[in-house]
């Protein structure tokens, strides 16, 4: 599988989606800003999913960023105790609709999937997905945000698909 | 008329993005009932009278395509109009759900002028039976 068309895809993917769903904008974070894991304590959401091909989606951001998603897909008062309090659930449903996005994106809007349920990342994971060659880095609100597309058996993008 | 409508989704996120939107559309809509999943709102459906279901399909309990089925056999509910709200773009899937009786599909993220439109369309068409 061509690994550099499918992160392709899914930074375009949660760029457009973060500025659709949450009004907020994103740059590509480039290596040199890149937090090691020592001093990155990220919140992670997993999902899996299953169908033409089947994997594991995480996204990892900033515990800061959580309340901003929330009160910018709520309209609630940034810094308020709603938007703290509504941050995670907010995280876990950027995670659900970059996936399925990505996945009709990048395989075609024939090609059925089925998604789990959004999850908490296995904190042990922070480590090998933000030391890893794979993954897109984003800067978002001046946050960084790291997506992880793990994917079991991947075959070919669909070539008619809307692949970035 | 005002019409009365039930959100359903795990995530309270988007059932307050749909209520928000809702409210947007400046429709006549008069009270809008809130489930977390398929079980959830059959209940609520059982109890009072809703013009038009919005619902996920992946949550716990009771999915989405669950609830269409058990709306279709129940003779109180299946004439009520169920409007699937996915991230899934399929459209294998989403004709799948219209032989299995949905009336429309809003991908997300969603608009309120997306929800208007389908409201619109779905129950101007419920009038007119």
């Amino acid at each position: 599988m061509n690994n550099e068309s499918l992160y392709r895809t899914l930074k375009s993917v949660a760029m457009s989606v973060l500025e659709d769903a949450a009004f907020v904008f994103s740059d590509e974070l480039p290596g040199t800003a890149r937090p090691s894991i020592d001093d990155w304590n990220p919140a992670g959401v997993s999902l899996s999913f299953t169908g033409e091909t089947s994997g594991v989606f995480r996204l990892w951001a900033d515990e800061a960023l959580l309340p901003v998603l929330a009160a910018n897909m709520l309209g609630l008062e940034p810094g308020s105790a709603d938007a703290r309090d509504k941050g995670a659930d907010a995280l876990r449903e950027m995670v659900n609709i970059i996936l399925g996005n990505f996945l009709t994106d990048h395989f075609g809007s024939e090609a059925v999937f089925d998604l789990g349920l959004p999850s908490p990342a296995d904190p042990a994971r922070a480590m090998a997905d933000c030391s890893g060659d794979s993954g897109v880095w984003l800067q978002v609100e001046g946050s960084a945000v790291l997506a992880i597309l793990d994917v079991n058996h991947p075959r070919a993008p669909d070539p008619s698909g809307k692949a970035a | 008329m005002a019409y009365t409508v039930m959100v359903i989704d795990d995530s309270e996120t988007i059932r307050s993005i749909l209520v928000r939107s809702l409210a947007m559309t400046k429709l006549p809509i008069d009270a809008v009932v809130q489930a977390a999943n398929g079980r959830e709102a059959l209940i609520k459906l059982r109890e009072q009278w809703v013009d038009i279901v919005f619902s996920d399909i992946h949550m716990p309990e009771m999915n989405g395509i669950m609830l269409v089925n058990a709306m279709q056999e129940d003779p109180e509910l299946r004439d009520v109009p169920i409007i699937i709200v996915s991230t899934e773009g399929s459209t294998t899937r989403i004709e799948e759900l219209k032989k299995m009786g949905i009336r429309g599909y809003l991908r997300k993220p969603f608009t309120p002028e997306a929800i208007r439109d389908v409201i619109v369309s779905t129950l101007g068409a419920w009038d007119e039976q």
